[in-house]
C-alpha cells in the first residue's frame, strides 16, 4: 500500500500549486510540468467487470447500464454471488411414468448465506443469465410523458427557428426575472413545461393528465401492536442500491447485477498528450503510456527520524534516489520568496554543491554491494553520507524557529531531464537533449521535542 | 521516510543459498510442496500448509508475523479438493492475515488482522486493507483497494504501485538485519 | 394570470429600457453574420442526434441522486458525503467552513459520479443540475466552477426541483411541498411560474426527527451488553452514531395517526399528565455493532416523528405551510392548487405521512383562521410516477432527453468568457444562454 513507507511526508508542487507525494503526481513530457490528478482529463477507457475481468464494449456499457450481464450481487451485503447446482428431478414430458434428473440453478452469497430461494425466485435452468429483470411500474407513463414532451419541444424549437429571423417582437421574451414573466422563464428553461402550455393546443392530446387521490391508507394497526420485525425490513442502503424500487422488506430484495469498473486514461490539460493510459486487458498492469513522475523526477526521503529543539541545529539525513537509467545532476536551492507559510518552521542550510547520482541499474538495484563508489563520484564525506547505486545519502542541517508543531522545511530542487519526445529528438543530432527541470518540495521532518517533560505526557 | 532497520537474533532464522530468511519458530507443514523463490522472509509465527497442496511463493516477499497461508478447498459431491496456491513477487503479508485465497499476484500488499476467503483471486497490483474479510470466491481486479467485512472496492492504487512495492519489498530484505552485524 | 403578469411588472420596467438597446444591436450583428448562423444551427441540430447522455444531477442534502437522461430512475443514489482530504473524515459536503473546502468535496463527489457510477467522459458533456430555490448562490457557483473548470462539461442547466416535480406529472400546476433532510420548502406553481410571494420553508425535516430520536435516545435509552444491562445510553454516547440514528429512523420510526399524534401532543407540548398518552407500540431490540443491545422503545418510534407536526410558538408546522402558502397565493389560483398537491423528498416516504398530514390539513381547514380565508375543504395529491426521494430528478432526467436543453442551458464558454450564472436574482443575465450567444 501507498502508505506503508509514509509518502505524505515529502510533497512536491504540483504546477497547480497543490501538493502531492511523488507517487500521485505525472510529468508531462511535453509541458515538462508536473501534473496532478486534477491537472489531467480523464477519460473512461474500457469498462470490465470487476468479478469475470471482462471487457465490455462501451457502447454495450451504456446499454446495460454499467451493469455486467453474468455477474450478480447480493442485495443484502454486497459480494459477489456465487452460482450453485442442484439436481432436480421432474416427470419426464415424453412419458410420464419416468422422471428425469436436470441440474438447476440458484444463486447464493458466500458472505452472508442470501439465496435467491429466500426470496422465492424459481431455480433457472441455465447457469448465468435468464434471471427475471425488474421493470419499473412506471415506465410506460414515464416514457408516454416523455413522447409527449419531444413533440411539444420540437414544436417549441421549430417555432423558435421561426421567431429567430423575425426580429423586434422577440423582446418581450427577455424578461428573464426568475418568477417573473412566463416568457422569461421559458427562455432560462426553469420550465419548460410553461411554454408548452402555449403550445399544447397544437399537440395531438394523447397524454392522459395525473390523477389526484384525497384520500390514504391509514397505518395498518400491526405498527401499533405488533413489534417491527428489524430482520425483515430493509436498510437505506439496499433500498438505494435499486433506486426505482426501493423495497422496504427483505423479501422483495432481487440480486443485482454487478457494477463495472473501468480503466481511465489522463491526459495533460495544457497539451492534451495522454500521461496514463492503461493496457486494455483489465487483468494486466502494464500501461501503454506511463508518465508517473516517480519514473523521471529523483525522490527525497528522510532516511531516519531525528528529535529537533528549537533554534538548535539539526543534522538530518536524507536520501535522494535516481529512477532514471542515466546518471543525474541534482542541485538544492533554497527557496527565495517564502510565500508559503506553512512550511518554513525551521531554516535549512542545503548542500552547496551539485549532487551527482548514478543511474539506475536493474539488475545489480537488488544486490546493493558497497562497492568503492564513493571514490568514483570523488564525494565529500561532510555531504554525501553513504551512496548505494542510484541512492545517496546526504545531510541537510536544519534549526527550527518554532517551538511546537511539526518541523516543515521547503527547498528547489534542479535536477537533469533528457528529453525524448519526438521533438527534442528532431531539433538536432537525435541525441536528447538534456534539461533542468526544477519542483518546489516540502518536507515534514516530524515534531519538536517538547521542553517540559510533563507536556509531552499529557 | 526510508524503512528503519529491523534486527532478527541470527539463532532464531535460517537463511536459505536462495537468501530467504525463514524463522525457526514459524510452521512450514509438507515442506517438500512448499517452494518459495527466493530473497523472502518469512517470520515468527507463521504458518503455511504445504501438506494441502502446494504453495509457491514468489520472490522478494514477506510473510510477517503469525499469517497464516492455507491453500483453499472446495467441496465436491464425492469430496473435498484442496487448490495450490500461487503468491507472486514483492508480496507484502501483514501481521495475523489468514489468506486462503487460490491466487495472490504479484506486488499485492494484505494489511494486518486480514481473512483473504477461500480460492479468492487477487490480482496483481492490489492491496488489501487492515482488518477487512473478503469472503470465499471473491476477485480484485488491479490497483483496486478493498475495505470492510465484507471487503469492497473503495478506492484505487496510484499507477506506480508497482514501483511503490518493489521498493518496500527489496529495502525491507535489506533492512531485515542479523543483530551483531551492523553496517 | 392576471397576478404573474402583475408580478413581472416590476422587473419589466427596470429592463425595458436595455432590452430595446440590446436588441438593435443584435439585429445589427445578425444582418452581418446571418449566414454564419445559419450554418451554426445547422451544425447544433446534428450534433443533438448522437450526442451522449446528458448527466442529471440533484445534490442534495443528505443524499445526492444521479444519472442519465431520458432514464426512469436514477443510476444511483449515494450520501452526499466525501472525505475530507485534511480531517481525513467523512463528512457531509454542506458542512463546509469556506468555498475552497467545498470546491474540494463537490470535486470528490462529482469524481465519484462520474467514474464510478455513470462511468462516462464529463468533457464537452452535457448537465442538468436539480437544485432548491434556496440553494445559496455560493454552492451553485462553486458547482459551476466545479463542474466547468474541473470536468470541462460543455453547458450546465440549473433547474429548480419543485418545477421539474411538475414536469414528471404532464402538469403545470401544483402546490410543492419538498420535504427532504434539512428544511421543508413550499412553492406553489400555477401555470408554470413559481408563485414566489407564496413560498414557504421551515427548518423541520429528516434531520428534525433523528435529532429527536437522538435526544430521546441519550434521555431514557438504554444498552444491554453481555455484561450490564440496561446501561444509559448516555453513558455510551459514542455506540449512538448518526447511521445508527438514521437506520432508527428509517427502520422501527413511523409517523402515527392524527388521534394518537394529538394525544401525544397534548402530553409532551402541553404538558398534559403523561397518563394520557395513548398505549405506546412494542419496543424494538436494535442489534448494535459488538453485540450490545440498544432498546428502542415505543415511544420514541411513536414520537419522534412527531417533530413534524408540532406547531412551534408561531403556530407552523409542515402542515401549515401549505395552508400558509395558499393563503399568500392570488385568490383564483387557490383552489386548482390546493387540488393539485405534490409532495417530494426522502422523508414523505416516512410509513403513515400521508395520511397524517391529509388529517392534519382537514383539521386545520377547519379551523376559523384558514376555513375564513380559503374555503377550501379538502385538498387534493398527486402521485407521482418515482419514489419521492428521486421526483425531482426524474423532472431532471425528462428535460434533459429534450432537444430544447441546448437553448436553455448555460455553455462553457459563455461561462468561462462572464464567469457568472444567470440566477433568478439576477437581472442582467438572460444573455448568458447559449442561444443568445450565438446571434451575438
Amino acid at each position: 500500500m501507498a502508505t506503508y513507507a509514509d509518502l505524505e511526508l515529502v510533497k512536491y508542487l504540483c504546477c497547480c500549486k497543490k501538493k502531492f507525494s511523488v507517487c500521485r503526481l505525472y510529468l508531462c513530457k511535453y509541458c515538462l510540468q508536473l501534473r496532478c490528478t486534477d491537472c489531467t482529463q480523464h477519460e473512461v477507457d474500457t469498462p470490465y467487470c470487476p468479478h469475470c475481468l471482462e471487457n465490455m464494449p462501451s457502447g454495450e456499457a451504456k446499454l446495460k447500464k454499467n451493469r455486467c450481464s453474468n455477474c450478480f450481487d447480493c442485495p443484502v451485503c454486497g459480494h459477489t454471488l456465487v452460482t450453485r447446482s442442484t439436481s432436480h428431478t421432474s416427470p419426464s414430458p415424453d412419458d410420464p411414468t419416468k422422471t428425469i434428473a436436470k441440474k438447476m440453478y440458484y444463486m447464493a452469497c458466500g458472505f452472508c448465506r442470501w439465496t435467491t430461494r429466500d426470496v422465492g425466485l424459481p431455480d433457472q435452468s441455465v447457469a448465468s443469465g435468464s434471471w427475471p429483470i425488474l421493470q419499473n411500474p412506471h415506465e410506460q407513463r414515464i416514457s408516454s410523458l416523455l413522447e409527449n414532451y419531444k413533440i411539444m419541444a420540437q414544436i417549441e424549437k421549430a417555432e423558435h427557428e421561426r421567431k429567430k429571423y423575425v426580429s423586434r417582437r422577440s423582446h418581450l421574451y427577455r424578461q428573464d426575472k426568475y418568477g417573473g414573466s412566463a416568457a422569461g422563464l421559458r427562455r432560462k428553461g426553469m420550465s419548460t413545461f410553461s411554454s408548452m402550455s402555449s403550445t399544447e393546443s397544437k399537440v395531438p392530446g394523447e397524454l392522459e393528465p395525473s390523477v389526484t387521490v384525497d384520500s390514504f391508507e391509514p397505518l395498518p394497526n400491526e405498527y401499533f401492536t405488533e413489534p417491527a420485525a428489524l430482520v425483515k425490513t430493509t436498510k437505506l442502503a439496499h433500498r438505494h442500491s435499486v433506486p426505482e424500487f426501493q423495497p422496504t422488506e427483505i423479501s422483495k430484495l432481487h440480486p443485482i447485477h454487478k457494477h463495472l469498473l473501468m480503466r481511465k486514461s489522463l491526459r495533460c490539460k495544457e497539451c492534451e498528450h495522454n500521461v496514463s493510459k492503461a493496457d486494455f486487458n483489465p487483468s494486466s498492469i502494464k500501461f501503454k503510456i506511463q508518465l508517473t513522475a516517480q519514473h523521471h523526477v529523483p525522490e527525497i526521503r528522510i532516511l531516519t527520524p531525528s528529535t529537533f529543539t528549537m533554534n538548535k541545529e539539526t543534522i538530518v539525513t536524507l536520501t535522494l534516489s535516481n529512477p532514471s537509467v542515466f546518471g543525474m545532476t541534482v542541485s538544492l536551492h533554497p527557496i527565495e520568496d517564502e510565500s508559503d507559510t506553512d512550511y518554513c518552521s525551521a531554516k535549512v542550510e542545503l548542500p552547496k554543491k551539485e549532487l551527482l547520482l548514478a543511474g539506475r541499474d536493474e539488475p545489480s538495484m537488488q544486490m546493493y554491494d558497497d562497492s568503492s563508489q564513493a571514490d568514483e563520484f570523488k564525494d565529500d564525506p561532510k555531504v554525501i553520507v553513504f551512496r548505494k547505486g542510484n541512492k545517496i545519502g546526504f545531510v541537510v542541517k536544519v534549526t527550527p524557529v518554532v517551538n511546537e508543531g511539526d518541523v516543515k522545511i521547503q527547498f528547489m530542487m534542479k535536477h537533469e531531464f533528457r528529453n525524448t519526445t519526438a521533438a527534442a529528438l528532431q531539433s538536432e543530432s537525435k541525441e536528447p537533449e538534456i534539461v533542468w527541470l526544477e519542483h518546489k518540495v516540502y518536507m515534514n521532518l516530524g515534531p519538536i521535542a517538547k521542553k517540559d517533560p510533563n507536556v509531552s505526557q499529557a | 521516510m526510508e524503512l528503519q532497520d529491523e534486527f532478527y537474533n541470527t539463532s532464531q532464522y535460517i537463511e536459505t543459498a536462495s537468501g530467504n530468511k525463514v524463522s525457526r519458530q514459524s510452521v512450514l507443514c509438507g515442506s517438500q510442496n512448499i517452494v518459495i523463490n527466493g530473497k523472502t522472509i518469512v517470520m515468527t509465527g507463521c504458518v503455511i500448509r504445504g501438506d494441502l497442496a502446494n504453495v509457491r511463493i514468489g520472490r522478494h516477499c514477506i510473510i510477517s508475523k503469525n499469517a497464516v497461508i492455507r491453500p483453499a478447498f472446495k467441496r465436491f459431491s464425492k469430496g473435498v479438493a484442496f487448490f495450490p496456491l500461487h503468491i507472486g513477487d514483492h508480496v507484502l503479508i501483514e501481521e495475523d492475515s489468514i489468506v486462503n485465497a487460490a491466487q495472490v499476484g504479484s506486488f499485492v500488499h494484505i494489511g494486518k488482522n486480514c481473512v483473504i476467503g477461500r480460492r479468492s483471486v487477487l490480482k496483481d497490483c492490489c492491496a488489501i486493507a487492515d482488518n477487512t474479510i473478503l469472503p470465499p470466491e471473491t476477485v480484485v481486479p488491479p490497483f483496486t483497494l478493498c475495505t470492510g467485512s465484507p471487503g469492497k472496492i473503495t478506492s484505487e492504487l496510484p499507477d506506480c504501485t508497482q514501483d511503490l512495492m518493489t521498493d518496500i519489498t527489496v529495502n525491507y530484505y535489506h533492512h531485515f538485519r542479523p543483530h551483531g552485524k551492523g553496517k | 394570470m392576471t397576478y404573474c403578469k402583475l408580478l413581472a411588472a416590476h422587473s419589466y420596467n427596470q429592463v425595458q429600457a436595455k432590452t430595446e438597446f440590446e436588441d438593435f444591436t443584435q439585429a445589427d450583428k445578425r444582418s452581418l453574420y446571418g449566414d454564419q448562423l445559419g450554418s451554426m444551427s445547422f451544425l447544433e441540430g446534428l450534433s443533438i442526434v448522437d450526442e451522449p447522455k446528458i448527466i442529471i444531477v440533484d445534490i442534495g442534502a443528505a443524499y445526492t441522486k444521479c444519472g442519465l437522461a431520458g432514464e426512469t430512475g436514477p443510476r444511483c443514489i449515494i450520501a452526499s458525503q466525501v472525505r475530507n482530504p485534511r480531517t481525513k473524515e467523512v463528512d457531509n459536503i454542506w458542512n463546509y467552513s469556506n468555498t475552497s473546502e467545498l470546491y474540494e468535496s463537490l470535486k470528490e463527489l462529482v469524481y465519484a459520479l462520474i467514474f464510478k457510477h455513470l462511468l462516462v467522459t464529463p468533457k464537452d458533456r452535457r448537465v442538468v443540475v436539480v437544485e432548491s430555490l434556496l440553494c445559496p448562490s455560493e454552492f451553485r457557483e462553486t458547482l459551476a466552477r466545479v463542474l466547468f473548470k474541473q470536468f470541462e462539461v460543455g453547458s450546465v442547466l440549473f433547474a429548480s426541483s419543485h418545477l421539474l416535480s411538475l414536469l414528471t406529472l404532464g402538469t403545470n400546476t401544483g402546490l410543492v411541498m419538498d420535504i427532504g433532510f434539512k428544511e421543508t420548502l413550499v412553492v406553489p406553481i400555477y401555470e408554470g411560474i413559481p408563485i414566489m410571494k407564496g413560498w414557504q420553508s421551515l427548518p423541520v425535516a429528516g434531520k428534525a426527527i433523528e435529532s429527536r430520536i437522538k435526544t430521546q435516545l441519550m434521555e431514557h435509552g438504554t444498552v444491554s451488553t453481555s455484561e450490564q444491562k440496561f446501561e444509559a445510553v448516555s453513558s455510551v454516547p459514542e455506540s449512538i452514531t448518526d447511521d445508527v440514528i438514521e437506520d432508527i429512523k428509517v427502520r422501527c420510526c413511523f409517523v402515527t395517526d392524527f388521534s394518537r399524534g394529538q394525544q401525544i401532543q397534548e402530553v409532551t407540548m402541553r404538558g398534559g399528565h403523561a397518563n394520557k398518552l395513548p398505549p405506546p407500540p412494542p419496543d424494538i431490540d436494535y442489534p448494535l455493532d459488538g453485540g450490545s443491545i440498544l432498546n428502542v422503545s415505543g415511544r420514541i418510534r411513536e414520537h419522534s416523528c412527531e417533530v413534524l407536526f408540532e406547531q412551534d410558538n408561531e403556530e407552523i408546522s409542515i402542515a401549515t405551510l401549505l395552508l400558509e402558502a395558499l393563503v399568500k397565493c392570488p385568490i383564483d389560483t387557490r383552489r386548482v392548487l390546493s387540488s393539485s398537491v405534490v409532495i417530494i423528498g426522502g422523508t414523505a416516504m416516512m410509513p403513515g405521512f400521508y395520511h397524517r398530514l391529509n388529517c392534519e390539513l382537514i383539521e386545520l381547514l377547519r379551523k376559523p383562521h384558514y376555513a375564513n380565508q380559503l374555503g377550501v375543504k379538502q385538498f387534493r395529491f398527486y402521485r407521482p410516477p418515482t419514489k419521492e426521494n428521486y421526483t425531482a430528478w426524474l423532472g431532471g432526467a425528462l428535460t434533459g432527453a429534450l432537444e430544447t436543453l441546448p437553448s436553455k442551458s448555460l455553455s462553457r464558454d459563455a461561462y468561462l468568457q462572464r464567469g457568472k450564472l444567470p440566477d433568478w436574482c439576477c437581472v442582467d443575465s438572460d444573455d448568458l444562454c447559449e442561444e443568445k450567444r450565438h446571434k451575438l
